[in-house]
């Protein structure tokens, strides 16, 4: 049995997704596969549970048998906290963790840990994500993105903590413009200093992408268009507060957007619907000129119409872009293919000594 | 199938008899209004009021349907409910109908709904091969045909004026003005949703038929397909002249005709390279439109334009001086035989030189002496006439005088009698004998500085189109991989690339990625060198100090890379940085800018101005619809403002200007090789002394989403 622990030293740099990817792979390959999250910090609510909604997501992705209890076995709620902090914690969390883990990892070929999201999370339960990488005895691969020459300092400070126990790091989202850069320059130094670069993956506008329903789901409002054209992905956000002669040239700029302009304002609306627009957000709780519904409908572009004004909306759904959601099976395919294009499974085998049967 | 589809708007303008369905006994609906208007109209043929139950309207036998009438009908005028709508012309298809006219609403115009409801409709029509006007509109008028299948309160005089209309309420203010003016028109009609029958089909009918419209006004909020309006006014307007006043031109009536009609407005330029290019007379005001109309209407075309001026006062006469200046015309130089022939019969004190003076108290004959020496001069080639009421004068017998004196003259003459409440007389006599009269004389000039457009645009050459040897495969394969990635916006490199495959001339240029590479292809390109950040969310790179000129050695260039990158930081910590890209420093030349967007009427829309960062504050663009001709590009390029210093200003040589029409003709090529560009900014070009060529520093390009 192998364990693989995925790290991070910042949020939203793609580990949930490196893990089903890497998963899906691995069960392809024709390993028996297991998956846990040792530590959850943002949690779920709803009226009958709280849990941990990536894990529960990843646990149904891939029908493994073991209960969530001990897919995410540690919750860091509030309340979890301030007990700490007033000395009345009664939870043993790493004893619950080591038997969670026991149990998970029985008769798999191939254990993926998601990490942590920064290295210091988890300090409060002391289950860092070096705690925790240590009490498991895991090789850690870090998932990083490439913004400029100071992300190489996170890579050495997590070598230096783990030495030989960093398997190596996936380097990901690299701006096209970028890639030759960090294949030439960055993949080869980070090797030279003993870090192995498993893959360099290119950014990619479907997985940065949420859906109008997702949008939708997160603004609220009212929308007007038939439930498919929900589907469309949202790659960018466009504000239009422009006069209507600049307005073609801007919303030109970004396909696949969702434009945010006011309700009032159906010269942007009908340039935005003129250019590659996956949905209208409509501020100030106006309705469009039917003439404009009409034209959104030929264009099967589902209209969505907010009572905030037009900052308030670009701010609110700029919080649904921050995070990729990767719970699509669309996305999921995609970056699989992607990982199979560029991640060398061959040196990942080798290095937690599995073998292909 | 154009043709024939064509003849079938006789069936619409000349019917041989009519059924007007949703017809009604009761004075107050508009199917009585309409059946009334047929009928007081006095139009020949038969006509068939269609009502479910009423045996008889306004004295005709009714039926219950189309189907049910025993005669064929050509023309169906539809007034019933919208939802029924289709039905009836589902009944008219059978009957064997051949035109409608929907004045129904409830249609596109409000909302989707309405679309697929228009959208079924039309789809009947075309189906049985009829042609429609509607729906949602007021209806037509043909008064060669006596023909007023419409709602509207007033039948116009018969005359020489065919007018469209996107806006049905402005067709019923302008009946209404129009009688009380005495102006007459051949047809009228109110274009309503354009679901059929659009603006183009109009002027290709109405282009034909010469001898009753000797001029073709129309009122636009927006043209549905802009590639063929081009093509049909290029030819229409060298036989008739088209007039066009398009509302929507500033930022507010744009929002405006948006919401009202659902269209986009077009880019404003687009509208006016349109119109230039296909030779239509733009009117600024309704008022420009009409005082146009009536010169084309009752004048022969100016021959050239050279304008004498005939007045009984000074001060008119030196305004209509100014104006003449100012709307393309030249005041005539009056040949010798001309002056001493006025010397002999004018007093001593009128003026005998162009604008002709022949003082305040001129009666009749000193008018009748003066006009008939100027249209006699061969070197005039209009007239205008311009009376001041004074105590002496005889407004009518002038006028009289001048209806005669102008009879069977082939060059045109305008007047402008002014004031009114002494005149009337006067000038419903001009008025009746089809001189157009105007209120002030710079109008009347106006009018002939139209006439002089039209005939400049009527002897204007066919253009000639070039086409440059390139290397299309490359830029297309190019697209696709850009396309495949998910992206619109072509990188630095990229844009070069097309540029190059389309025979422009480049700097030498790479993009480098950190300091140290900076430094070495600066020392490849050879010092100095330019370096610019590359970034496609920095728009205005030197407005933040992304560029920096004269790099001089390896060390600066280091520094250089790091500064840039810097400062584009500092100005948006979210912005894509791709690297600094470092340049070959070119010599310096004059910079102008070619650009290009698409149109969505209209397509690719191509710029040319004065380059550099003074381009938005000065706004010095011309514009011209692609494919531009080689004879469009020389104009455009000599059209902006900053022309001279193309030409060159004080002792500086010329510039290159054959090479920035060449660019021009190229990025045409460009952009109509490859529709999917939808945006193209060259700028700065630089050009250089002539026989020096261009050089294209900075290029960025879009394609469709």
């Amino acid at each position: 049995m192998a364990t693989l622990y995925v790290a991070s030293t910042e949020t939203f740099v793609g580990k949930s997704a490196t893990c089903v990817g890497l998963l899906t792979r691995a069960q392809r390959d024709g390993f028996s596969i297991g998956y846990m999250k040792p530590v959850s910090v943002s949690v779920t609510r709803t009226e009958t549970s709280v849990h941990d909604d990536d894990a529960a997501f990843i646990r149904e992705h891939f029908a493994l048998p073991d209960p969530l209890e001990h897919v995410a076995p540690v919750l860091v709620t509030q309340g979890v906290v301030e007990q700490i902090m007033r000395g009345q914690a009664t939870t043993d969390f790493v004893r619950r963790l080591r038997e969670a883990y026991l149990a998970v990892s029985r008769n798999r070929d191939l254990l993926v840990v998601e990490g942590a999201n920064t290295w210091a999370e988890g300090s409060v339960v002391d289950l860092s994500a070096d705690q925790v990488s240590d009490m498991l005895e895991a090789p850690v691969l870090l998932v990083t993105l490439y913004r400029s020459p100071l992300s190489l300092d996170a890579v050495l400070a997590v070598q230096r903590y783990l030495g030989d126990r960093l398997l190596g790091v996936l380097i990901n989202e690299v701006e096209a413009p970028k890639m030759d850069f960090v294949k030439s320059r960055v993949a080869p130094f980070l090797e030279k200093r003993g870090v192995p670069v498993f893959a360099v993956l290119p950014q990619d506008p479907q997985l940065a992408s949420v859906t109008v329903a997702d949008l939708f789901e997160f603004l609220g409002g009212q929308i007007i268009g038939r439930p498919e054209w929900c589907e469309r992905q949202v790659e960018h956000l466009v504000i239009g507060a422009m006069g209507s002669a600049a307005a073609l040239s801007h919303f030109r700029r970004r396909p696949n957007k969702a434009v945010i302009t006011g309700g009032d304002r159906a010269d942007l609306q009908l340039a935005a619907l003129e250019t590659s627009t996956s949905v209208l957000v409509l501020t100030g709780n106006i309705r469009p000129p039917a003439t404009v519904l009409d034209r959104a409908e030929e264009q099967q572009v589902p209209v969505i119409i907010v009572s905030d004004d037009t900052l308030t909306t670009v701010e609110r759904s700029e919080r649904v872009f921050g995070h990729i959601r990767f719970k699509q099976a669309s996305k999921i395919a995609r970056f699989t293919q992607m990982l199979d294009e560029s991640f060398d499974f061959d040196r990942l085998y080798d290095e937690l000594g599995l073998v292909r049967r | 199938m154009k043709a024939e589809r064509q003849d079938m708007l006789e069936a619409i303008f000349a019917p041989r008899s009519i059924a007007v369905v949703g017809a009604s006994p009761d004075p107050s609906k508009l199917g009585h209004r309409i059946l009334k208007n047929i009928l007081d109209a006095g139009y020949p043929g038969h006509v068939f009021p269609i009502h479910p139950s009423a045996p008889h309207i306004l004295n005709l036998p009714a039926y219950p349907s189309v189907e049910q009438v025993p005669e064929p009908v050509d023309l169906a005028v539809i007034v019933v409910p919208a939802a029924v709508v289709p039905d009836v012309a589902e009944a008219c298809g059978r009957a064997g109908v051949k035109g409608l006219v929907v004045i129904s609403a409830g249609f596109k115009e409000v909302g989707p709904e309405g679309r697929a409801l228009e959208m079924r409709l039309l789809e009947i029509v075309q189906r049985y091969g009829m042609r429609m006007i509607g729906p949602n509109c007021l209806g037509v008028i043909d008064t060669t045909t006596r023909l007023n299948a419409s709602f509207a309160a007033l039948y116009p005089h018969p005359g020489q004026i065919a007018f469209m209309s996107q806006s049905g309420a402005l067709c019923t203010a302008i009946l209404d003005w129009s009688k009380a003016q005495g102006i007459g028109f051949s047809r009228f009609v109110s274009l309503g949703n354009k679901a059929d029958v659009d603006e183009v089909a109009l002027l290709e009918a109405w282009g034909c038929d010469k001898a009753n419209n000797r001029v073709i006004l129309a009122y636009l909020e927006g043209i549905s397909n802009g590639d063929e309006f081009v093509a049909v006014a290029r030819q229409v307007t060298k036989q008739t002249p088209v007039i066009a006043i398009k509302s929507g031109a500033t930022q507010a009536g744009a929002r405006a005709a948006s919401s009202h009609t659902g269209a986009l407005a077009g880019a404003e330029h687009a509208y006016e390279a349109a119109f230039d290019q296909s030779g239509v007379l733009r009117a600024r005001s309704m008022q420009e439109l009409f005082d146009f109309a009536l010169a084309f209407a009752y004048q022969p075309l100016i021959p050239g334009d050279r304008l004498a001026i005939v007045t009984n006062a000074g001060g008119p006469g030196i305004i209509a001086t100014d104006a003449a200046e100012r709307s393309g015309l030249k005041l005539a130089e009056l040949t010798p035989a001309t002056t001493a022939a006025l010397r002999a019969a004018l007093p001593p004190t009128a003026s005998v030189y162009n604008p002709i003076d022949i003082i305040g108290d001129a009666r009749a004959d000193r008018y009748r002496v003066a006009l008939r020496a100027a249209l006699d001069d061969p070197n005039v080639d209009a007239v205008l006439v311009l009376f001041t009421p004074q105590a002496v004068s005889k407004p009518e017998e002038i006028a009289q005088t001048v209806v005669k004196t102008v009879a069977g003259s082939a060059k045109p003459v305008v007047t402008s009698f002014m004031g009114a409440a002494t005149i009337g007389e006067a000038l419903r006599i001009l008025n009746e004998h089809r001189i157009p009269n105007y209120a002030f004389p710079e109008r009347a000039v106006a009018a002939l500085g139209a006439m002089v457009a039209q005939r400049r645009w009527i002897e204007r050459p066919p253009g000639e189109y070039v086409r440059f040897d390139v290397d299309a495969e490359r830029v297309r394969a190019l697209f696709a991989r850009v396309r495949s990635e998910g992206r619109v916006e072509l990188g630095e490199l990229e844009a070069r690339e097309v540029i190059e495959a389309y025979g422009m001339r480049l700097p030498k240029s790479f993009l480098a990625q950190s300091p140290e590479e900076a430094a070495e292809i600066a020392a490849r390109i050879g010092f100095p060198v330019v370096m610019k950040i590359s970034s496609p969310d920095i728009l205005h790179k030197s407005d933040i100090g992304g560029v920096k000129l004269g790099i001089s050695d390896p060390a600066a260039a280091r520094d250089a890379y790091e500064l840039i990158e810097y400062r584009a930081r500092k100005y948006s910590r979210e912005a894509r940085i791709w690297g600094v890209l470092v340049q070959e420093q070119v010599r310096k030349g004059r910079e102008v800018l070619v650009g290009v967007s698409r149109d969505p009427q209209f397509g690719p829309l191509i710029a040319f101005g004065l380059g550099g960062i003074y381009v938005e504050a000065i706004r010095d663009v011309a514009f011209r619809l692609a494919p531009v001709s080689r004879q469009e590009a020389a104009e455009q390029v000599r059209s902006i403002r900053a022309f001279p210093l193309l030409r060159g200003v004080r002792g500086e040589p010329p510039a290159d200007i054959a090479a920035a029409e060449e660019i021009i003709l190229r990025v045409s090529q460009l952009v109509t090789d490859f529709p999917e560009i939808v945006e193209m900014d060259i700028n700065p070009l630089v050009v250089y002394n002539r026989g020096e060529g261009a050089t294209v520093l900075d290029a960025r390009i879009i394609l469709r989403g």
